[in-house]
C-alpha cells in the first residue's frame, strides 16, 4: 500500500480542478473517478497516466465551466441583466474559442504552419530573452545594490592587488561601511578518486556581511576567519558542489576536506541563489584570503606583491555618502600610494568606482556584452516580426475568402464588435498555441546550450540560470498574445468592414484586387527587407568568423598536448622543483610519438597575461612614464621547438645560460621593429625588470592576448634565471594530442600524486578558446537569419499562390485569349519578384546602416563587405525566385474554360 | 424560448454574444434547453443508454462502470464530459437519483456517489420503448439482423 501512495495524479492539476468543481459531491466524486482510473493506468507507466489525467481534467474544467457560466448568466439575466458581468465575458471568450477550434481544424495545414511559424519566432525571443535576463538583467542577491560600488584600478576593470586593497580599505573609512575583496582561484581538493579543482573564491572576512548573503546552512565566513595568513584553514561550500559532491548532506557542516594539501574545517554552505562573485561562472568553495598564498603552495606571494592584480573590490557606502565623495577619497588614497610606490602605479592606473547595481561583469566586457545583447535581441525581434508579418498575411487571405459570409452575418444584423471578437480570438488562439511550441522550443535550445562543452579549464563550470522565470514567461505571453492581437487586429478590422453593398456584388469580376492586397504586399516587402538585414549580418559574421580562423597565431602547428602545473614552494625547494620539473620533460618526451617538450610560465593566448619593465637605450618610455611595459613569459631551452616558434635571428637558449650567469632574453620581431629599426637587436644590452639583459636572439611574432589584436612586443626570459614555481608544458607530437595530454597527466602524478595540476588540454582546444565567442555568435545570427530566409519565402509563396487563386478567372481569359502559359507563369512571378525588389533595396540600405553598429563585434572585415553586400541579394533573390515561381506554375493546371466557368 | 434575450432594438429573437439570429446561426448547438420532463417527451438516445446501464448495474451504479459498461456494448469512446452532463440532466429530470458513499484511499480520499433510477426513469425508458416497438411493428423482416 505504501508503495501505492507514492503514485498521485498531478497535484496541480488535482488543485486546479478541486477549484473549478467544487468540493461538493458532485465534484469530489468525479475527481475521485478520474483518482480511481488514474491509479489503473498508473501500473502501466506512469508519465502516460499523469498526461491522461491532465488531458481528462482538461476536458471536465472546460465542459464544467461553461455550463456553470451559462447557469451564471441566465440568472443574471433574469435579474434584469444586460450589464457586463465576468460571466457574461468568460461565457462568451469561451463561445469565440470553441469557434475558433473548430475554424483551425477546417484548415489543418494553415493552422500548422501558422503555428510552426509563430513557434520558432516567439521560441527564438524566449530563448534569447532568458540568455539576456540571466545575464544582463537579473541583479546579484546582494542587500541593497544601490549603496554597492565595485572598485578597480583601471577604467576598463583592471583588478587591485591585495596592499593596494588594504590601502584603500584604510583610508576610505570616512566614505565606506567597509570594502571586501575576493580573489578567484583554483583548488586543488582531494576526493576518494584522487584530486579535482575547484573554482574557489579567497575572500575577506567582510565579503559576505557587506553584500548581505545569508548561508543556506551553518554559517559563512566572517571577520573572526580573516587572521594571519595561512592561520585559519576553514571553507564555505558553493551550493552546486555541496550538493554535487555531497548531495545535500546537512552534516557536512562541521566535517574536515582536504584543499591544497592541507585539512579544512568546513563551515558552511553558500545560499543556492549566490553563485559567486562573476555572474554565471559557479563558486564551489570559498576560503578565507588570508589561506590564498598557501593554498596555491606557497610560490605565490599574493598577499605582499604590490604588482600582482586580481583582487576584485567591493564597497558599502555610509548612509548618505555619494559616489563623488567616495571617488575624491579613493583619489586621494591613489596620490599618496602614486607618490610611495611611483613604480607601482604608471599614468593608466587609477582607481575606478562603479555602482554595482549598473554592473555585469566588469567595465571592460561589459562594453561588448551590452551591445552584444541589444544585437540578438533585434536579431531575434526581426524574425518575430516576420513571423507575425505571415501569420497576418495568412489571415488577410483567409479573411478575404471569408467576406461572403462575414457579409452575410453583418446584412442579418451582427455586430462587428462581436465579428471582430470572433476573428482575434481565433489569431489569439494562434499565437498562444504558437507561444507554447515556442516556449517548449526555447527550453530545448537553452538545454542544448548548457550541455556545449566550451574550451574551458578544469572543470570549470559556466552555469547560467537559464530557468523560465516569472519574467521570461510574462515577456513570452505578452509577445505571444501581443503579437496575435496586433496582427489579427488589422485582418480583422478590414474583414468586418461594413462596407456591404460592395462586397456583397461579385468582387471576383474585378480581378482579384482584394483591398486586402495592399497590405499583404507591404508585409512580404518588410519581410523581405529584415530578411535582408539579418542575412547581411550573418555573412559579415561569418566572414568575421573566417577571418580570424585564418589568423595565423605563431605557434601551435602541430598536434601538441598541455600541461599546466604547480610546483608547491612548501613542499619543494628551487632546486627540487627543477629537478621535478626535468625528470617529468624526460618521461613526457619517452612517451611515443613525442617530438619536443618545453615549457613556460605563460603561453601566449592564455587568459591573464605577466608585464614586464623595459628600459632601451635612445628609446624614451611614453610620456609620465619611467619605463616601457611590455608582455613576456620565462621559458625553458626547449619551449620554442616545443611551440614551434621561428628563431629568426641570433640563438635559442641553452645550457650556457646558467643560473647566476649574465642575464639573456629572446624578443620577438615586434619588439626589434619597434625598439631597435635598424635590426641590430642580437647582442645588444637592455634592462628588463631592472636586471641589465642581453639579447641573444629574435623569434617570430606570436599573437599574445587575442587572436585579433595588433601585434604586440613580446620578451622570453630564461626560465632558470628566473624562476617560477608554476608553469605550462607542452609536447608536440607525431600522434593523438588528446591521448597525449592524458598520458603527460598521469606521468606528472606518476612522479607526485599530490602535484598542483591547474590544468590538462590540447593546442587545439586552447587556441579554439580565442574564437570560440566568434563561433558563437556567428552560428546564432546565421540561424536565426536562415530561419528568417524560411519564413520569408513560406510569406511569399503565400501571397503568390494566393494571387494565383483570386485570379484564376483573369488567368483563364488571358489564356483563352492565346495567351502562352509561360508568359502568364512570368507574369505572376514577376508580381512577388517586384516585391522582393523592393524589399531587397530597403533592406539593404537598412543593412548598410546598421552594419555600421555591428563594426565593433567585427575582425577583418569592412562593415560594407563587397562579398556579403553582393552575395546576399544573389542568395536571397534565388530563394524568392523559387518560392513565386512554384505557387505561379499552378496556372499550368488551369484549364481556360474552366475556370471562365468556375466563379 | 425562454433562454433568449429580447434584441435591444426591439424586434427579433437574437442570439445572446453572437449577435445573430439563432436560426441563422449555422453552428451553436443546445440553444434550447434546461427543461423538466413533461409526460410526452421522450428520452434521447444517449440518455437511454445510460438508464439502461445503470439498470444493468442496479448494485453498482458507479460512473465508471455505466461508461464502461455503454462503451463495451456500442464499442465507441464515451466521453467523460458527456456522461456527467447527462446523468446531471436526468438528475434534474427526476429520471435518476444517487446515494453518496464514504470516501476511499484509492480514490485519494474522494467519495463515490451510486446512481440508482427512479420510477419515473423507468417510466421513461417504458415509453420510449413502446414507442419504438409500435413504429417497428411489421418491419421485422427489415430491421432483423441478416442471418
Amino acid at each position: 500500500m505504501s508503495e501505492r501512495d507514492e503514485i498521485h495524479p498531478p497535484r496541480v492539476v488535482e488543485r486546479i480542478l478541486r477549484l473549478l468543481l467544487g468540493s461538493g459531491a458532485d465534484g469530489s466524486s468525479i475527481i475521485g473517478d478520474l483518482h480511481q482510473e488514474f491509479l489503473g493506468r498508473a501500473e502501466r507507466g506512469l508519465w502516460r497516466a499523469r498526461l491522461w489525467y491532465t488531458y481528462q481534467a482538461l476536458g471536465i474544467a472546460l465542459g464544467y465551466a461553461t455550463r456553470s457560466m451559462r447557469r451564471e448568466r441566465r440568472r443574471g439575466r433574469l435579474d434584469g441583466g444586460g450589464q457586463w458581468s465576468w460571466a457574461g465575458f468568460v461565457d462568451t471568450l469561451m463561445f469565440n474559442l470553441r469557434y475558433a477550434i473548430r475554424r483551425l481544424r477546417q484548415s489543418p495545414v494553415f493552422t500548422l504552419v501558422a503555428i510552426l511559424s509563430l513557434g520558432l519566432g516567439i521560441g527564438a525571443n524566449t530563448a534569447m530573452f532568458s540568455l539576456v535576463n540571466a545575464i544582463v538583467l537579473r541583479d546579484q542577491p546582494f542587500e541593497d545594490p544601490e549603496t554597492l560600488v565595485n572598485v578597480y584600478e583601471s577604467a576598463s576593470g583592471a583588478s587591485l592587488s591585495y596592499p593596494n586593497y588594504e590601502d584603500l580599505a584604510e583610508g576610505s573609512t570616512d566614505v565606506f561601511a567597509g570594502l571586501s575583496g575576493t580573489m578567484m582561484t583554483f583548488l586543488q581538493a582531494d576526493v576518494e578518486d584522487g584530486v579535482e579543482m575547484l573554482v574557489g573564491e579567497a575572500v575577506t572576512g567582510n565579503y559576505f556581511s557587506l553584500t548581505g548573503v545569508q548561508p543556506a546552512l551553518g554559517r559563512l565566513l566572517g571577520d573572526e576567519d580573516h587572521v594571519a595568513p595561512g592561520a585559519h584553514p576553514v571553507v564555505v561550500l558553493g551550493h552546486g558542489y555541496w550538493g554535487r559532491r555531497y548531495g545535500n548532506d546537512p552534516s557536512v557542516v562541521g566535517s574536515e576536506m582536504r584543499l591544497g594539501g592541507r585539512q579544512y574545517t568546513i563551515i558552511g554552505v553558500a545560499p543556492e541563489e549566490y553563485t559567486g562573485i562573476f555572474r554565471g561562472v559557479v563558486t564551489d568553495a570559498y576560503v578565507p584570503i588570508m589561506m590564498y598564498d598557501e593554498l596555491l603552495g606557497g610560490g605565490f606571494r599574493q598577499l605582499e606583491s604590490r604588482g600582482r592584480h586580481n583582487l576584485l573590490a567591493m564597497a558599502r557606502l555610509l548612509p548618505g555618502v555619494t559616489m563623488v565623495q567616495a571617488k575624491a577619497v579613493a583619489g586621494r588614497v591613489e596620490n599618496d600610494l602614486r607618490e610611495e610606490y611611483p613604480r607601482a602605479w604608471p599614468p593608466e592606473r587609477s582607481f575606478t568606482l562603479v555602482s554595482t547595481a549598473d554592473l555585469i561583469l566588469i567595465p571592460a566586457i561589459d562594453r561588448l556584452l551590452v551591445p552584444a545583447a541589444a544585437m540578438l535581441m533585434i536579431v531575434v525581434g526581426l524574425v518575430l516580426l516576420i513571423a507575425c508579418a505571415n501569420l497576418a498575411s495568412f489571415l488577410l487571405a483567409r479573411a478575404a475568402d471569408r467576406r461572403k459570409e462575414i457579409a452575410v452575418r453583418l446584412a442579418m444584423g451582427a455586430r462587428r464588435r462581436t465579428l471582430v471578437g470572433q476573428l482575434l480570438t481565433e489569431t489569439v488562439l494562434l499565437s498562444t498555441l504558437g507561444g507554447i511550441a515556442g516556449v517548449a522550443l526555447a527550453v530545448l535550445s537553452l538545454n542544448a546550450l548548457l550541455a556545449a562543452d566550451l574550451p574551458l579549464p578544469n572543470d570549470m563550470r559556466i552555469t547560467f540560470d537559464l530557468s523560465l522565470d516569472t519574467t521570461v514567461l510574462t515577456f513570452s505571453v505578452l509577445v505571444s498574445v501581443g503579437a496575435g492581437l496586433l496582427f489579427g487586429l488589422a485582418p480583422a478590422l478590414q474583414s468586418t468592414n461594413p462596407d456591404l453593398a460592395l462586397t456583397l456584388r461579385d468582387e471576383t469580376a474585378g480581378g482579384g484586387r482584394a483591398r486586402g492586397a495592399a497590405l499583404r504586399n507591404l508585409l512580404v516587402m518588410g519581410q523581405v527587407s529584415a530578411s535582408v538585414v539579418l542575412l547581411v549580418g550573418a555573412g559579415l559574421f561569418l566572414r568575421s568568423l573566417d577571418a580570424s580562423r585564418n589568423i595565423d597565431p605563431g605557434f601551435g602547428y602541430a598536434p601538441t598536448g598541455i600541461l599546466e602545473i604547480n610546483v608547491q614552494a612548501d613542499r619543494y625547494s628551487e632546486e627540487e622543483t627543477q629537478i621535478y620539473l626535468n625528470t617529468l620533460q624526460e618521461r613526457i618526451a619517452q612517451i611515443p610519438g613525442v617530438q619536443s617538450v618545453g615549457y613556460t610560465t605563460h603561453l601566449p593566448l592564455a587568459l591573464g597575461t605577466t608585464i614586464l619593465r623595459l628600459e632601451v637605450d635612445g628609446i624614451d618610455p611614453p610620456p609620465d612614464a619611467t619605463d616601457h611595459r611590455v608582455d613576456g613569459s620565462r621559458i625553458n631551452d626547449e619551449f620554442l621547438a616545443a611551440a614551434g616558434i621561428e628563431l629568426l635571428a641570433g640563438r635559442g637558449f641553452d645550457a650556457t645560460d646558467v643560473v647566476n650567469g649574465e642575464p639573456v632574453a629572446l624578443v620577438n620581431e615586434e619588439l626589434v621593429r619597434r625598439f631597435f629599426p635598424q635590426g641590430d637587436a642580437v647582442g645588444r644590452t637592455v634592462r628588463i625588470n631592472d636586471a641589465e639583459t642581453q639579447i641573444v636572439g629574435v623569434t617570430g611574432d606570436t599573437k599574445v592576448r587575442r587572436i585579433g589584436e595588433v601585434q604586440r612586443p613580446y620578451v622570453f626570459l630564461n626560465h632558470r634565471q628566473n624562476f617560477r614555481p608554476a608553469v605550462t608544458i607542452l609536447a608536440s607530437t607525431s600522434g593523438n594530442a588528446d591521448a597525449l595530454a592524458l598520458e603527460m597527466l598521469s606521468a606528472a602524478r606518476a612522479l607526485d600524486p599530490e602535484i598542483m595540476i591547474f590544468n590538462s588540454q590540447t593546442m587545439e582546444r586552447h587556441l579554439s578558446l580565442m574564437i570560440v565567442a566568434r563561433e558563437w555568435g556567428a552560428l546564432v545570427v546565421v540561424g536565426f537569419a536562415f530561419l528568417a530566409l524560411f519564413l520569408a519565402s513560406i510569406g511569399l509563396y503565400g501571397v503568390v499562390s494566393y494571387a494565383v487563386s483570386r485570379r484564376t478567372r483573369e488567368v483563364g481569359i488571358r489564356l483563352s485569349l492565346g495567351a502562352r502559359t509561360s508568359s502568364v507563369v512570368w507574369m505572376l512571378t514577376g508580381g512577388g519578384m517586384k516585391l522582393v525588389g523592393s524589399g531587397l533595396l530597403v533592406g539593404l540600405i537598412a543593412a548598410a546602416a546598421l552594419s555600421q553598429l555591428l563594426s565593433r563585434l567585427l575582425y577583418g572585415v569592412p562593415a560594407l563587405d563587397p562579398l556579403t553586400f553582393v552575395g546576399v541579394p544573389v542568395v536571397l533573390g534565388v530563394v524568392a525566385l523559387a518560392a513565386s515561381w512554384i505557387p505561379a506554375r499552378r496556372v499550368t493546371r488551369i484549364s481556360p474554360v474552366g475556370a471562365l466557368r468556375s466563379e | 424560448m425562454s433562454t433568449h434575450s429580447q434584441d435591444r432594438k426591439g424586434g427579433g429573437q437574437v442570439l445572446p454574444h453572437c449577435g445573430i439570429e439563432y436560426t441563422m446561426y449555422p453552428i451553436r448547438r443546445n440553444c434550447i434547453r434546461g427543461r423538466s420532463m413533461s409526460g410526452n417527451d421522450l428520452l434521447g438516445e444517449f440518455e437511454q443508454l445510460v438508464l439502461l446501464a445503470i439498470l444493468q448495474h442496479r448494485d453498482d451504479g458507479y460512473a465508471i462502470l455505466i461508461r464502461g459498461a455503454i462503451e463495451e456494448v456500442t464499442d465507441r469512446a464515451i466521453s467523460r464530459g458527456a456522461l456527467y452532463r447527462t446523468l446531471d440532466r436526468l438528475e434534474s429530470k427526476g429520471l435518476v437519483t444517487w446515494e453518496l458513499e464514504s470516501p476511499t484511499r484509492d480514490r485519494g480520499g474522494n467519495p463515490r456517489k451510486r446512481f440508482d433510477i427512479t420510477p419515473a426513469g423507468l417510466d421513461g425508458l417504458r415509453r420510449s420503448r413502446s414507442v419504438v416497438s409500435r413504429l417497428s411493428a411489421g418491419l421485422e423482416d427489415l430491421l432483423e439482423p441478416a442471418q
